[in-house]
């Protein structure tokens, strides 16, 4: 069981650590990267008694977080509920449903400010009527200590880390990856991205263009101090550079990876003496339709010649509004760097 | 085996050769600390499970014990690897350790019945954590096996890996200073006495200030220490630690080696269970941070703990001298500066 659990994780995620150009450039190229935090939780629940047999598992996401969980539920043969909302399209919650997992949508468009909370409220209302286990992507410590593997693989691969580019949304990857690299190198800079309407870095919830990082909420798994610098990015931008990095890689992966290499080129032509590590989370599957459709592209207004292709550097995160946006969040906490105004939470 | 063949020729026990009673004399170089230690999730085919183990730091250039062993072809009896029934007369005769190691290492060979004298010499503190007792169990297993050479007149081939299932039998966890650490590096599993990985080379060659951070606290009875236990978190960060050794080793980095140095001492510090911390250890980290030192080195079940340095520094000198007085300052005994792995 073991056995066979831990190749299916292979093959979903091979934990391939590839080299770009400039030659101080890498990526982690994870493809389904949330498979990692999905059997930690899993795994660790069966173990401490959380979860047995007959447990039903529930979770809220958008799209990989649900894949995951539905590959490693499946293979523990337990029952899975995902509470999502249209991010999951039609081709994705098949592929879920084929692997006997249950979606539900609820009934908002996906770039609706509060959409966790209303994913959140409809996992509430099912799990009092059932007693179903939540597996808390957002708050699981479990979360960083399935970065750990990854972490010793980059290290092994590519050396020391001088600075680590990851997308943020739960904050798992990104302050895992952080936390064990730097159990080595403490001095390692941390490079988060998040998107204009994401509440992680200070900015007041709204529409979000962009999935697959950023979120509506604050979860327990982000530490705002592992920080040292944060970007925003447009929807367009992200799109852009997966072009880009198909174009210039022939790597063909999500927008969240498009923004990983974008952001981490960026550090690897600018420090040519610094080792940049990249995080790519996704696989191309749910964007040949969209992004990677010219028409569908042009029908939605994203051309190349609108996005931004240097970063502004901005002295608040509220003054971060749109194209591609850098701000020196300097290793602080949430209010150290907004002061005492209300949380957008 | 080059320690079969070779002549002891330093002097320290002398090396008399009688015709009745076959005798050999054998060395053990001791360690100063580990590198490394702590828990660790092994493959182990389709599985994963924790193993304790450890990377030593040898002093292979030092003196740790000397054993001279002699066989009592006249005293044939039933013994057994029991203290006081081993058929070996040991000196001093508190070095049950090295009587145990004896017996087992003649049973090993096939003379059960054979009894013989043993003296062990230990040229290291106890309970500091530079293997006084690895050492002169190693040295006892060794002499052993030249005692059978001359009983028999023939060679005796005494693999790594059976002084060390010898010595981890005799003490229940035993150092790897029965691996040659020249040519490459082993994870060493003590309380199994196995090799978990062999990484592809030697350690870089470091300098290391040595000083003992126990002499106003006394030493320590590594007998009866608790084995520290780690976290999940902790366990995870070991992973990492092997694939920061395994490009210290690839790249020949001292400051790689000093990471997974530094890295290891503060485990050992902040274990949930059983931690043995050192005293001044934050001072210390400020030491090597202002003198330019690579890392920590320290003794996970002892007091010793070093400042590793790049033997290449152009400043090395004034570096020493720096961090000579600076952990003189913190009251710390300085023992000796060492070069290791050679």
């Amino acid at each position: 069981m073991a056995h066979t659990l831990s190749d299916t994780i292979d093959a979903h995620a091979p934990l391939k650590i590839v080299s770009l150009r400039p030659e101080n450039l890498a990526a982690i190229d994870f493809r389904v990267m949330k498979v990692f935090p999905a059997f930690n939780i899993i795994e660790s629940g069966l173990r401490d008694g959380t979860i047995s047999s007959n447990t039903t598992i529930v979770e809220t996401s958008s799209g990989t977080m649900a894949l995951a969980l539905a590959i490693v539920c499946m293979q523990f043969s337990l029952r899975l509920h995902i509470f999502g909302d249209r991010a999951i399209e039609p081709p994705l919650k098949r592929t879920i449903e084929d692997l006997g997992a249950e979606v539900h949508l609820v009934e908002a468009t996906a770039s609706d400010a509060n959409v966790q909370q209303l994913r959140k409220k409809a996992l509430l209302d099912f799990m009092d009527r059932t007693g179903a286990t939540w597996s808390r992507q957002y708050d699981n410590l479990g979360n960083h200590l399935s970065y750990a593997r990854p972490a010793e693989q980059a290290i092994r691969h590519f050396g020391k880390i001088d600075i680590l580019v990851a997308t943020v949304g739960s904050g798992g990857s990104s302050c895992g990856l952080a936390r064990y690299c730097r159990a080595f190198f403490p001095e390692m800079k941390l490079i988060g991205i998040d998107t204009f309407g994401s509440v992680l870095f200070g900015q007041p919830p709204s529409r979000r263009e962009l999935r697959g990082l950023g979120n509506s909420i604050l979860p327990g798994n982000l530490f705002h101090e592992a920080f040292d610098e944060i970007h925003w990015l447009g929807a367009n931008e992200a799109y852009q550079a997966a072009h880009r990095l198909h174009r210039e890689t022939s790597l063909r992966r999500g927008p969240t990876s498009g923004a990983a290499y974008l952001v981490a080129k960026w550090y690897a032509e600018r420090f040519t003496k610094s080792k940049v590590l990249a995080v790519f989370p996704d696989d191309s599957n749910r964007y040949e339709h969209n992004v990677y459709d010219p028409t569908w592209m042009s029908a939605n207004g994203y051309q190349a010649v609108l996005a931004a292709t240097e970063p502004v550097l901005v002295h608040h995160p509220l003054h971060a509004d749109s194209g591609w946006c850098r701000f020196n969040w300097s290793r602080r906490s949430l209010t150290e760097v907004m002061g005492d105004q209300p949380s957008s939470n | 085996m080059e320690m079969l063949t070779r002549t002891p020729g330093d002097g320290k026990i002398a090396s008399s050769h009688s015709l009745a009673k076959p005798c050999g004399v054998a060395t053990c170089h001791p360690h100063f600390g580990e590198l490394l230690q702590g828990a660790f999730a092994l493959e182990k085919g389709a599985d994963r499970r924790t193993v304790r183990a450890l990377v030593s730091v040898h002093m292979p250039h030092a003196d740790g014990s000397e054993a001279r062993a002699t066989l009592e072809p006249s005293r044939i009896g039933k013994f057994v690897p029991q203290v006081g029934r081993t058929g070996i007369q040991v000196t001093p005769s508190h070095f049950y350790k090295c009587e145990l190691a004896a017996r087992l290492a003649l049973d090993a060979f096939g003379l059960r019945n054979m009894a013989a004298t043993l003296e062990v010499r230990t040229f290291v503190p106890e309970g500091a954590g530079m293997g006084s007792s690895t050492s002169g169990v190693v040295a006892s297993i060794r002499a052993i096996a030249k005692c059978v050479a001359a009983y028999r007149g023939s060679r005796v081939l005494l693999a790594p890996h059976l002084q060390a299932e010898l010595a981890v039998a005799a003490e229940h966890a035993c150092d790897s200073l029965m691996f040659d650490c020249t040519s490459s590096t082993i994870l060493f599993a003590q309380r199994m006495g196995k090799v978990v990985q062999l990484f592809n080379g030697p350690l870089p060659q470091m300098y290391i200030l040595g000083f003992d951070t126990g002499a106003a606290n006394g030493s320590i009875g590594t007998d009866c220490l608790p084995r520290a236990r780690y976290s999940r978190d902790q366990i995870a960060a070991f992973g990492c630690a092997l694939a920061v050794l395994e490009r210290a080793i690839a790249e020949q980095s001292v400051a790689l080696a000093g990471r997974v140095a530094t890295f290891s001492a503060i485990q050992s510090e902040t274990a949930p269970q059983n931690p043995l911390k050192k005293p001044k250890f934050d001072e210390l980290l400020r030491i090597k941070e202002d003198t330019g030192s690579a890392g920590i080195v320290v003794a996970h079940s002892g007091t010793v703990a070093g400042l590793i340095f790049d033997p290449h520094l152009a400043d090395l000198r004034n570096r020493l001298d720096e961090a000579k007085s600076a952990v003189g300052c913190l009251g710390f005994d300085i023992l000796r500066s060492f070069s290791t792995p050679y």
